[in-house]
């Protein structure tokens, strides 16, 4: 029976130096692996793969918004120009001998820019002839800097300029 | 070794994507409504500007506003809402050809603004109507004289307005412009 039982199951016991060996593996491979599970963060490439990400999302917003901004500039100019338009025209109909002295102007429109200054200055251009500069300056909100719009004309007596 | 998410990385990774949609959904939603209110700028202002441009163009050169002229097509009388000027013809050098005349008036119709012109064959100026604007709200045309061959100034009063879903976005523009050949 005993010889029988080995014949049938020659390998049932278990080796004792495979035995060893298997739970040495074994066990190195679960401490490696709980080793590794307490020490993983992100990596490099994944952490600059999201900041990339957020960076092109705010871009886009800021861009968005900046845009909006430059489409109310354009408008604040577009009216700036037509006021300065119609001031040099008031002055050239009063003609050189009507010229106010520099100083700001007044406009019912001017409520309309943001926060604007005019300037008009009048200064002598040669005997006859005088130089008019009008200009705007208004700031619009969210733009950094003020913008302006400024134009000029010369202003004659008769037979000033030939 | 099979692994899969655990609960807390889940939430965190869902929280995470719905934090992301909105903030895309923001963006979407905000860049649609400053492509719709630069939409309505452009047409408001920038048709305004035309408008104002245009008259410029036409006014200063006139020597005359016509109490009424028969175009083509149509007759126009001069009124506060209505501008028939004579224009001296040019040619292509820009020089003034004498006894020869161009006709122009400016009117609306509802919230559209025309130009309609008739140049002489010897004029470089081109005949047309021309649609200035489709967002005019009020076109007021004002005299410095009551009879119309003493009028040599005119002072031109737009408001253009556009609509930006419920918000009206309105443009004002005044000018006094001379004629410079009265």
């Amino acid at each position: 029976m005993k010889q029988k039982s080995e014949i049938r199951n020659p390998k049932h016991e278990t080796n004792p130096k495979f035995q060893i060996l298997n739970f040495k593996f074994v066990s190195n491979f679960v401490l490696r692996a709980s080793c590794l599970q307490l020490k993983r963060g992100f990596s490099l490439i994944e952490v600059v793969i999201s900041i990339f990400i957020v960076g092109v999302i705010l871009f886009l917003l800021q861009s968005v918004l900046q845009s909006s901004v430059l489409a109310r500039i354009s408008k604040s100019q577009g009216i700036a120009l037509s006021i300065a338009r119609n001031e040099i025209e008031v002055l050239r109909e009063g003609g050189y001998d009507a010229l106010p002295p520099s100083g700001s102007f007044s406009n019912e429109l001017l409520s309309t820019i943001p926060l604007a200054t005019t300037t008009r200055t009048v200064s002598p251009f040669n005997d006859k002839t005088k130089q008019v500069v009008v200009s705007i300056v208004w700031q619009d909100p969210g733009s950094a800097a003020s913008s302006t719009v400024s134009l000029s004309t010369l202003i004659t007596q008769p037979g000033g300029l030939p | 070794m099979i692994r899969g998410f655990s609960l807390v990385e889940t939430v965190i990774v869902v929280a995470l994507s719905v934090v992301m949609l909105l903030t895309l959904g923001f963006l979407v939603y905000s860049f649609n409504e400053s492509v719709s209110y630069q939409q309505a700028i452009a047409q408001s202002s920038g048709s305004a500007d035309m408008l104002m441009r245009e008259a410029g163009s036409l006014v200063l050169p006139a020597d005359a506003v016509l109490q009424t002229h028969t175009f083509s097509s149509s007759t126009h009388t001069s009124s506060s809402t209505t501008l028939v000027i004579e224009i001296p013809s040019i040619d292509s050098s820009g020089m003034v050809i004498a006894n020869t005349y161009d006709y122009a008036t400016f009117y609306t119709e509802g919230p559209d603004a025309y130009r309609l012109l008739e140049a002489n064959t010897l004029s470089r100026r081109v005949s047309g109507t021309k649609l200035l604007s489709s967002t005019v709200s009020a076109l007021t045309f004002s005299y410095d004289a009551a009879d119309f061959t003493q009028v040599d100034t005119v002072t031109i009063d737009l408001q253009t307005q556009a609509q930006v879903k419920q918000h009206p976005l309105s443009d004002h523009r005044q000018e006094q412009l001379r004629l410079r050949n009265h």
